[in-house]
């Protein structure tokens, strides 16, 4: 709480830096409508650049928050500062500088540089927000994202710079080349000099090995002079594959589906994108840049529950499969009920594995198979993971364990929809949103 | 959980930022001291009436138009060449050389008179 609490200080602070800097150094003003234009600017700007710290994987800025919500509040903080920047002429105007600012043809190049960089704005948060509707593929959507970012950034700057009224205030324009600095100095390191850091220490894969249909897990051992990847059971890692043979080069993140007390780095994948029907041809040598981990979607860091119900649909068995190999390999006693839902009996992923670890006591694992579309031969639950077979797992007392969810966003909803209708409250429903996007 | 702090976290921030943005609107303006004699009601025109966005105060650089530093220090005015002597000033500002917009109706001649005396001070 309190580590989360200094960082999110730390931001409002530096959001509101530039503001309380140029309120305080005085300057003639015009109105307080044209004063708040000046002042949405001067903290859009500075959200705008905090943007590039948020996205940037940084550590110390990630780990009490987790990535995955750490990416949504740049997606909120997006919203806010486009808004802010998109009031900013429209105050300046009502509030003395008139329409011809916002419709005059006649108009400095600094003013049109700052248009410029509102339209690019516009279209890289609309390009985020709709991506999905406008066919985006992930990969163009980033690569257009790395370019829109940074060129706002620069356009927003210059136009400050040649045309804002506080820029003419030497503090603010050390404080504006500092923003400016960091911010790209961040992009720099998160997209070129780390991404060529890790290519040049990459791991080798060390097993390919199909385990459903569809699904693979790679093996990864770590290049000689570094440690094991230092990670929880239920992280996930950023993974670019060098495969060569013309497969692609993509980064891509992962659930890391083995367990920390093991030697080596897993992680099972669907083939489910043009990206992933790739990964069935990945080989044994292959090597792959590896960044992680991230994520606070595990169980280690809540020791003082113990009666776990782990609720998985497909793929999302990775994370709860990390958590589980690492209670079996450190003989912990919990008591865990697995709720495991898939389309057919030969799309269930670990079935093996799982269902000897439900014959041993290290957890104490209960499993429960629920398949969709079973064949006539299946004896176990048909149909979906709904209230029905969640009160019935569970028992009288469902207020008083703790679910794990994780899956397609359909069974996440469903599931989490069942758990409010049984009195679960949100602080004991873990989950983990894995597309940065949704 | 994390979901719902996460919400409260975007609204907190979000609240705070506009608190900050709009406390330090009206305190810009009401912290300025009322415009009391001529050269400070011309200081007032100059950011009222939009001189502001065409011309440096502090430099003699081109903005859109030429800086106005020490403008009464110079030979001529940087525009019409003209000795820079107040009725020179007050003639750029009625029928004005280059691409100026004429402050004719904008000003009146009392204020066109504080704006001159604030210009003598810069």
């Amino acid at each position: 709480m309190i580590p989360g609490l200094v960082r999110i200080v730390a931001y409002v602070l530096l959001a509101v830096g530039p503001v309380v800097l140029a309120a305080l150094l005085g300057l003639m003003p015009r109105s307080v409508v044209y004063e708040l234009g000046r002042f949405c600017a001067l903290a859009g700007f500075a959200l705008l650049a905090l943007q590039f710290l948020l996205a940037a994987r940084i550590r110390w800025i990630e780990r009490p928050f987790g990535f995955d919500i750490l990416i949504r509040f740049h997606r909120h903080m997006a919203i806010l500062a486009t808004a802010l920047i998109v009031a900013h002429p429209l105050l300046l105007a009502a509030g003395g500088a008139g329409t011809d600012l916002l419709l005059g043809l006649d108009q400095p190049w600094a003013v049109w540089l700052g248009k410029a960089a509102l339209v690019l704005l516009l279209l890289n948060v609309l390009l985020s927000v709709f991506q999905r509707r406008v066919a985006l593929d992930f990969e163009h959507w980033r690569l257009l994202h790395d370019i829109l970012g940074p060129l706002v950034l620069v356009g927003a700057a210059v136009h400050a710079w040649a045309w804002g009224q506080d820029l003419r205030l030497f503090p603010l324009q050390v404080t504006w080349i500092i923003v400016t600095a960091v911010a790209l100095g961040t992009y720099v390191v998160h997209r070129f000099v780390r991404p060529w850091w890790l290519a040049g220490r990459p791991y080798r894969v060390s097993a390919v090995r199909p385990e459903a249909d569809g699904v693979w897990t790679i093996e990864f051992t770590p290049p000689e002079g570094l440690p094991p990847l230092d990670y929880l059971p239920g992280q996930f890692h950023f993974v670019t594959f060098f495969r060569g043979r013309e497969l692609p080069v993509e980064e891509h993140h992962w659930t890391i589906s083995s367990s920390p007390t093991t030697d080596h780095l897993a992680s099972t994948i669907k083939a489910v994108g043009d990206f992933t029907s790739t990964i069935g041809e990945t080989r044994v040598g292959d090597t792959a840049a590896v960044h992680g981990p991230f994520g606070r979607y595990s169980y280690v860091l809540h020791p003082e529950e113990r009666d776990l119900v782990f609720v998985a649909g497909g793929i999302g068995i990775t994370p709860l499969m990390s958590m589980l190999r690492h209670m079996r390999d450190t003989r912990d006693e919990r008591s865990v009920r697995l709720v495991y839902a898939n389309r057919t009996e030969s799309s269930i992923v670990f079935r093996g594995e799982i269902d000897e670890m439900a014959t041993g006591e290290h957890p104490r694992l209960r499993v429960t198979h629920v398949l969709s579309r079973p064949g006539d031969e299946w004896t176990g639950r048909r149909g979906h993971v709904d209230t029905s077979l969640l009160r019935e797992i569970c028992g009288n007392q469902p207020e008083s364990e703790v679910f794990y969810v994780c899956g397609p966003t359909p069974l996440r909803s469903a599931v989490i929809a069942s758990l409010h209708e049984l009195g679960v409250p949100d602080s004991r429903i873990r989950i983990e949103i894995f597309s940065f996007l949704d | 959980m994390r979901r719902t702090r996460l919400r409260h976290t975007t609204a907190v921030v979000t609240a705070v930022v506009l608190a900050a943005i709009g406390a330090a609107a009206v305190f810009r303006v009401s912290a300025v001291a009322p415009a009391v004699t001529p050269s400070q009601k011309g200081a007032r025109l100059y950011v009222d009436k939009g001189c502001v966005q065409c011309h440096f105060l502090r430099k003699r650089e081109f903005r859109v138009g030429p800086g106005l530093e020490g403008l009464f220090d110079r030979e001529t005015l940087p525009a019409s060449g003209r000795p820079a002597t107040a009725e020179n000033v007050r003639s750029q500002l009625v029928q004005p050389y280059d691409q100026m917009p004429s402050f004719a109706d904008r000003l009146t001649e009392v204020q066109r008179d504080h704006l001159i005396a604030f210009l003598k001070t810069l």
